[in-house]
């Protein structure tokens, strides 16, 4: 059943959208992390959104990822994919390879995944340019890193157990969508600022000869990919190493060659395929690892005297920031005890060291587990939030 | 609606159609015999045209058809194998119908699916509407899970009957066992990653130690600083082990060879089952050595490290911090003959090289 039909997407089919998404996964090690995290079964663990009604007055949570709204969304996908819920639950790898999808399905969406690195500056794309959409404000783009970010928080923070299980889904399914916007611009086309010809005239030679020959399953990532200390930088680079950089300097498009529109030969199609997605799949297997890096170290003790606390940097080094404290009861709710700036530090620098003097010892009376969690920047510059957990 | 890429029936040119019905039957592709209570699952697929530029509407609608719903059927085969999907029934709204995929799973055979075979994923041209012939091949010993479950894709009812194949891939994925390829000790750390452990700025070329040649358990890779001596160095040294009393035994053979050597108790956290921290030389000339012992991924982890770039002990754990949360992913797979770094250097000619701190690749 060939799928020689309407494309499905802008830049790569969705198909292959899932296909990269599940590449980079296997290849990064976002399930070991999932694990530290307290998902037992990784990437399998089911994970369950709560898409009750929103409370009178607002939307759910006063976040913009609404629970209801995206598994409506997401309803409209081809199950076949792979990507779709069970109702409201699914495994957490499927929660990722949604988000890769949603990010793929909306028109007002795609519209944003173009980045002209050849011009530079310049307006060269229909809507936001890809790297800043993938970096945008929460209220620009409800799937940007930001949100990424939020959710991760308060998968962490949440009260109860089932809001911060469904925020750990909703943190997955934004990877999912950055992940979507990265590979997007690993399309020739892309990277090179062609959303006239190649979409229209042209009908995306190799972005349908990628789905035709590969289906769900691209090849496997390749080994080489340049280590990244920033988002952006993923995308494009001061000193042209960003992928949409690379794309962009050594792949044409339809609508940017001589003459405008000329078709690419079929066996420059196919070697092209071959050797952009092993690489697209590499980098986001690489952004996944950036996006999930860093550690905290935390020591709680319920000392006769009274609680002590410390919250040492792991293995990252850390800019400025914010950490907060939470306990959880025996009824698994959880409730934050203080909050301190931190001007942050290299790995094993103590974040905060309290005593029973600076801490209230009724607040960790009863309390079953202790929960740091850093909000800022790493020593990069880059926004981060990390999260540690400790059983009393 | 979408032309359907699948005849009527096999013996004939003539189009299917995508609406179905669809019948057929299940069989094992090797005895020919019928296989009973394979799961049949289709999905249809409808999609909304759409514009991506607002000036270029008009033509965009023509080519860019994103997703607007779809209807699923799910079923079994009977006893002689045979399924029958019916028809399909509703169109959500005003869309185009753009193509449907029928999934045939049995658990202990690879999935078939109507467009796509397993192997290379190459476009299926056997498929027919009616009649149709599902040949399912016994699923091959060493076959990756997390990619045929990847290849079936699917909802609720293919997800619930390759439940065995999902709970398989976790077990696999935390220890290690669905990684292929060969050890790869690069991959455990990037040069930006030592920049950021340890706060240096130097530029670093990238190589593998040479004191012991590469096998399919024994990796490393070695950080030499271009802007400063072998005291700014940092290497790492991967041996894999085949159970954890093996690797137990190894990291005690390995720290028996290192200078100095004090266990770390309690171990940091993130280190490991059991760490050594050794010393070898002072001062900015001096080297710190960490040998790590992971039981989970029967592996040790000797890092060595410059005292010029590893000032303190937390700098070199950092080091090794990272590169442990990436050891169940480095391959157990063959060495190919010519891989890189198998060549055995001349130093170990004679027999294995002892194992220490300071080996030839951080003397320069």
């Amino acid at each position: 059943m060939p799928a020689l039909s309407a494309p499905q997407a802008v830049a790569w089919e969705l198909e292959t959208h899932v296909g990269l998404t599940q590449r980079a996964v296997q290849r990064s090690g976002l399930d070991a992390v999932l694990r530290r995290r307290g998902l037992d079964a990784g990437l399998h663990q089911i994970l369950g959104l709560d898409p009750r009604p929103a409370p009178a007055g607002g939307p759910q949570r006063g976040a913009p990822l609404d629970d209801r709204g995206l598994l409506d969304a997401l309803a409209l996908i081809d199950p076949a994919l792979g990507a779709s819920p069970d109702g409201s639950r699914a495994p957490a790898l499927t929660w990722l390879l949604a988000g890769a999808v949603l990010e793929g399905a909306r028109i007002e969406r795609l519209r944003n995944h173009f980045l002209d690195a050849r011009r530079k500056g310049a307006k060269a794309e229909p809507g936001v340019r890809a790297d800043r959409w993938a970096d945008a404000p929460v209220a620009q783009n409800a799937l940007s890193r930001a949100s990424l970010l939020d959710e991760l928080y308060l998968s962490e923070s949440a009260p109860t157990a089932a809001e911060r299980t469904a925020a750990t889904a909703r943190a997955l399914l934004c990877t999912g969508a950055v992940l979507h916007v990265l590979e997007a611009v690993g399309a020739p086309a892309n990277a090179r600022g062609d959303f006239v010809v190649n979409y229209t005239v042209a009908g995306r030679p190799l972005e349908r000869w990628a789905q035709v020959r590969y289906g769900l399953v691209p090849p496997p990532p390749s080994t080489a990919v340049m280590p990244r200390t920033g988002l952006v930088r993923f995308f494009t680079a001061p000193d042209g190493t960003g992928l949409a950089d690379e794309v962009a300097r050594a792949h044409s498009s339809p609508g940017t060659l001589p003459p405008r529109g000329a078709p690419l030969a079929p066996e420059h199609i196919a070697a092209a395929v071959d050797s952009l997605l092993p690489r697209i799949a590499a980098e986001a297997a690489a952004l996944l690892d950036f996006l999930y890096r860093g550690s905290l170290e935390l020591v709680g003790d319920a000392a006769p005297e009274g609680p002590r606390v410390e919250v040492r940097v792991g293995s990252l080094a850390l800019g400025t920031g914010e950490i907060a404290l939470f306990v959880e009861n025996d009824a698994g709710v959880r409730q934050r005890v203080l909050t301190r700036p931190t001007q942050g530090g290299t790995t094993g620098h103590a974040l905060i060291a309290l005593s029973a003097v600076d801490l209230q010892a009724s607040a960790f009376a009863g309390a079953r587990r202790l929960v740091a969690i850093y909000r800022g920047v790493d020593a990069a510059g880059e926004p981060i939030v990390l999260s540690q957990v400790v059983a009393r | 609606m979408a032309t359907a890429p699948f005849p009527a029936r096999i013996d004939t040119t003539m189009p299917g159609t995508l609406i179905g019905p669809f019948d057929g039957r299940a069989v094992d592709a090797q005895s020919r015999r019928p296989i009973r209570g394979a799961v049949v699952w289709v999905s249809w697929r409808f999609c909304r045209a759409a514009g991506l530029s607002a000036r270029l509407d008009a033509s965009m609608r023509t080519s860019v058809c994103l997703p607007a719903g779809n209807e699923v059927w799910s079923g079994e085969t009977d006893a002689d194998g045979h399924y029958s999907v019916p028809q399909l029934k509703r169109f959500p709204g005003a869309v185009r119908l753009e193509g449907v995929t029928l999934v045939v799973y049995k658990h202990g055979y690879l999935g078939y699916r109507s467009d796509r075979y397993f192997e290379g994923a190459l476009q299926r041209h056997d498929f027919a509407q009616s009649r149709n012939e599902a040949r399912l091949d016994r699923y091959p010993e060493g076959t990756s899970h997390a990619e045929h479950l990847a290849f079936l894709g699917g909802a609720a009812a293919l997800r619930a009957a390759a439940r065995a194949e999902a709970l398989q891939i976790s077990v696999d994925t935390a220890s290690g066992a669905e990684i292929t390829g060969p050890l790869e000790a690069a991959a455990l750390l990037s040069v930006d990653e030592l920049r950021t452990a340890t706060g240096a700025s130097d530029a670093y070329a990238v190589d593998r130690l040479p004191d012991r040649p590469r096998t399919a358990r024994y990796d490393s890779v070695h950080f030499k600083s271009s802007s400063r001596g072998e005291e700014a160095d940092a290497a790492l040294r991967v041996f894999l082990a085949e159970s954890e009393e093996e690797a137990e035994k190894l990291f005690d053979e390995i720290i028996a060879e290192l200078p100095r050597a004090q266990a770390l108790d309690p171990v940091p956290s993130g280190l490991g089952a059991r760490a050594s921290l050794a010393r070898d030389g002072e001062g900015d000339h001096g080297l710190l050595g960490l040998a790590l012992l992971d039981r989970t991924d029967r592996a040790v982890l000797l890092v060595t490290c410059g005292a010029a770039l590893c000032k303190s002990a937390p700098l070199i754990e950092a080091i090794a911090r990272r590169a442990v949360t990436r050891l169940s992913r480095v391959g157990r797979g063959p060495l190919p003959a010519d891989a890189p770094g198998t060549v055995l250097p001349k130093a170990a000619e004679d027999g294995e090289a002892p194992l220490k701190l300071r080996e030839p690749g951080l003397h320069r």
